[in-house]
């Protein structure tokens, strides 16, 4: 399924972060380093998980780090 | 009398006479040697003497992991006292309670904290002692050499007390012996073939028995350094630490090696873990997922254990250069376990079972809980642990838990707490929350039923999820909200939460 950087961000805001976060976030650079938290991460990918049906429990998601690796995720996985 | 010699001052002669300028302890930008933290570590008991602090008088601890903490808990076990280390994280509500509950004599915090402030209307709190990173205002006035011989605390009274949440939210002293520091040195300590030349490194706070065992048994025991890290453990934190300080051992928690593991990248600037020889999870149960990744783009092998702050602590664990991912690994050296069904009889081989372990360090109660202390120290010793494993051919998997607490991020969730405080939102009518697993690791999953005039929706979800974030820490707030059209109950209208479990 392909999900553009904005839907990402409005699921992000859904998961409960800061809509200014959510938006400002540089989606080439890693989520952690810019704000987002313990809390936060998982639970966006416990509303990927709901909402996509894709399951985040492998190697190959424990490596996604930024908006556009969880793009290209859903693009290949959902 | 105890028939132990006091172990404080047992480990800080034994390290003084060895190697008096060596590093003890490592914090920021300070290092401080074995022979400062034992004139330390005596200056603090005269300094507790002096405000009238007696053998077997409870020292309520609540800082952050600084050079200040080993010589306050040294200082207070010296004098026979029973130290309380307690998370730095809680509000004054909880402080007000343990405060009172443990009846401490003397609180060492930092100005202006929460447990400060609530140890203005605790009564009998005679010494409220105000501490920076190197430890209390006017310690170097006090001599460095103990004004009367260490004792033992009395007969009958706690050598030290952990404090551990219960199932109704409220936290529950856990008493020890000052031996029981000893044993996980002598059984997991050999485990981990800790030495003199390791350096350890603990992310888990010295106020869990995890981390106090990590930051101070094995660290004096063996005469390794060990590093102290004051502030909120986050993934690049954590790795500019390890890159700083060169730790030989990491103790980690599950849910961090998951964080730290997104954030690694090999080579990166700050991100030099080679100093590493091993790294030990415990807190939860490590995904089997997570602990090959963790090994495999490291290059660093990762143990996974299951200790608890009633056995004080690791229990079950996996060997170096024989871990098994998926399971906690085998019996750790001096302590005994049975897997037991319903009505207390063993069960076979692969099938699942409670889990009672039994051995010399396991806690002697609960602080005037008789009741809870009957209910999970079994005559001959065996202890209840709540978690439920199968064993095959003596190695422990973890299968989950045999009660409704959760495991979240090490700390334990009461769903009775999570519920109260969303129930407060207007559209929650009722709830139940329950573990949801999400990337193999715990979480808590809000069930819920609205009240009348309010439809379920992305909208309100996320609004529950907002709401909760701003009522509870971090580990307690739900990562998702399902809604139900009633909770599943038992006839007499218990809540069944098993049935919610998504695991």
């Amino acid at each position: 399924m392909t999900m553009s950087i904005d839907n990402l961000r409005g699921l992000l805001e859904e998961a409960g972060v800061r809509p200014e976060l959510a938006k400002s976030l540089d989606p080439a650079a890693p989520m952690l380093r810019q704000g987002i938290d313990s809390i936060d991460f998982p639970t966006f990918c416990a509303l990927l998980e709901e909402r996509f049906g894709v399951s985040l429990d492998d190697a190959t998601a424990l490596s996604l780090r930024t908006l556009n690796d969880f793009a290209r995720f859903l693009k290949e996985n959902a | 009398m105890s028939e132990h010699a006091n172990v404080a001052a047992m480990l800080l002669a034994r390290n003084r006479e060895r190697h008096p300028e060596k590093a003890a302890y490592f914090c920021d930008d300070d290092t401080l040697t074995y022979q400062a933290l034992a004139a330390d570590a005596a200056r603090f008991a005269n300094l507790l003497r002096a405000h009238g602090v007696q053998p077997g008088d409870r020292v309520v601890l609540v800082l952050p992991d600084s050079l200040a903490y080993p010589k306050a808990f040294l200082g207070a076990l010296l004098l026979g006292a029973a130290p309380a280390p307690v998370s730095a994280d809680l509000s004054r509500e909880d402080y007000a309670f343990i405060l009172a509950d443990c009846g401490a004599k003397a609180l060492a915090t930092w100005e202006g904290s929460p447990a400060a402030e609530a140890a203005k209307d605790v009564d009998g709190l005679d010494a409220v002692l105000l501490c920076g990173p190197h430890g209390p205002w006017g310690l170097s006035g006090h001599s460095s050499e103990l004004q009367l011989p260490a004792m033992l605390p009395p007969t009958g009274a706690p050598g030290l007390m952990l404090y551990s949440s219960g199932s109704t939210g409220r936290p529950k002293g856990v008493m020890h012996r000052q031996e029981d520091l000893l044993i996980p040195a002598g059984g997991w300590g050999g485990v981990l073939g800790v030495s003199a030349d390791d350096i350890i490194f603990s992310a888990s706070k010295f106020s869990f028995a995890y981390g106090l065992i990590s930051s101070f048994s094995l660290p004096l025991f063996f005469g390794a350094p060990a590093v102290l890290f004051p502030g909120k453990p986050g993934p690049y934190e954590l790795f500019a630490a390890i890159a700083r300080h060169r730790p030989t051992l990491f103790f980690c928690v599950p849910t961090l090696y998951n964080m730290l593991l997104r954030a690694y990248e090999p080579g990166a600037a700050g991100m030099d873990i080679s100093s590493l020889r091993l790294c030990f999870s415990a807190g939860e149960a490590l995904p089997e997922v997570l602990c090959r990744e963790w090994t495999r783009t490291t290059g660093v092998e990762i143990l996974d254990g299951i200790g608890s702050t009633e056995a004080l602590n690791v229990f079950i664990a996996n060997r170096p250069g024989e871990a098994r991912c998926g399971t906690s690994g085998v019996l750790v050296p001096g302590y005994e376990a049975r897997l037991v069904d319903s009505a207390g009889a063993d069960v076979a081989d692969g099938a699942p079972g409670d889990l009672l372990v039994r051995g010399a360090g396991v806690s002697s109660g609960y602080w005037n809980r008789p009741k809870k202390t009957q209910e999970t120290i079994l005559p001959e010793g065996w202890l209840v642990t709540g978690d439920i494993y199968a064993r095959e051919n003596g190695v422990y998997i973890h299968r989950g838990r045999s009660d409704d607490m959760l495991k979240v991020g090490a700390h334990w969730v009461s769903p009775v707490q999570v519920e109260e405080a969303l129930r407060r939102h207007p559209a929650v009518l009722d709830c139940a929350v329950a573990a949801l697993a999400v990337e193999g690791l715990v979480r808590p999953c809000a069930h819920v039923v609205l009240a009348p005039g309010f439809e379920a929706g992305q909208k309100l979800g996320a609004d529950i999820l907002r709401f909760a974030r701003g009522q509870l820490p971090p580990h307690m707030c739900p990562v998702r909200v399902q809604f139900l059209a009633e909770l599943p109950k038992t006839p007499t209208g218990k809540v069944q939460r098993f049935r919610l479990r998504q695991m």
